[in-house]
């Protein structure tokens, strides 16, 4: 469908985002990514374009990117946390016996 | 990309500006959250000429305080007076697309759980077909009661632990 798997190396993913590439280097030092031998995945493009933006808006530099980004990533999850656990008020875990309903439209 | 969920149910189209380009995005009906919606043709110029990539959006479905989604189902607390859940009645229940008059039997007990076939969300690339809604059943006293009524099932309280 995608090639969400393929990983990109260090100049593809510099010249996508727009950044120099050492300090691509610095970023994964940092551990801002954590790319494999194999290369960068599509979400760790996407996180450095996030750095980008902070770098060249806000002026921060790569230390206070990471934690920025690092907040932000929780920040997500908890998000989605959330979501879930709301949902899960409604869960039916087995429902034995539900009827199936007569009902109209309310007019 | 936010939508709620009455945008996921009928499906939308959203302008976006990407750089100085402003595009249509079409959302089919009954995309979920994470579910990438592709732009064939959006995405960066290619290098040397070489044709434009494509552009995924994720898009992301506002929970609804209401429902509850389940891939394509929906779920939803249902009040019911315990007069009406007691002796039969009927009760109102929304749904994504209008509310509706769910019959209610004699003697549904709090919990008692409806399937209602057909008003769930789209099913994403098959059209015409949706998934269920399951409305689950909440005893509540009805509101008012005055002091006769409260007396009245005083009497009838008191006559079931003769």
């Amino acid at each position: 469908m995608t090639d969400g798997d393929k990983l990109l190396d260090a100049e593809e993913v510099a010249r996508l985002t727009r950044i120099d590439v050492t300090l691509v280097g610095h970023y994964a030092e940092i551990g801002l990514v954590t790319p494999s031998a194999e290369g960068y995945t599509e979400v760790e493009v996407a996180e450095l374009r996030r750095a980008r933006r902070l770098d060249e808006d806000l002026g921060l530099d790569p230390e206070a990117v990471e934690i920025v980004l690092r907040m932000a990533r929780r920040i997500r999850e908890l998000s989605a946390e959330l979501r879930r656990l709301e949902s899960e008020r409604f869960a039916v875990r087995d429902v034995p016996d539900w009827l199936e309903a007569e009902w109209e439209d309310c007019r | 990309m936010e939508i709620t969920i009455e945008e996921a149910f009928h499906g939308t189209t959203r302008g976006l500006l990407i750089g100085d380009r402003r595009i249509e995005a079409r959302i089919p009906p009954g995309v979920r959250s994470g579910s990438r919606v592709r732009l064939a043709g959006q995405g960066s110029p290619g290098v040397a000429g070489a044709s434009a990539g494509d552009l995924y959006l994720i898009v992301e479905v506002v929970p609804h305080p209401g429902f509850a989604r389940d891939g394509d189902d929906l779920r939803a607390d249902v009040r019911v007076d315990f007069y009406t859940a007691a002796v039969g009645g009927e009760a109102r229940v929304p749904t994504i697309d209008g509310a509706v008059t769910l019959k209610i039997p004699p003697r549904t007990q709090s919990d008692r759980t409806f399937r209602l076939k057909g008003k769930g969300m789209p099913r994403p690339g098959r059209p015409g077909e949706r998934g269920d809604m399951w409305a689950r059943v909440r005893l509540v006293l009805p509101e008012p009661m005055n002091d006769a009524e409260i007396e009245g099932l005083r009497k009838l309280a008191e006559a079931r632990t003769k």
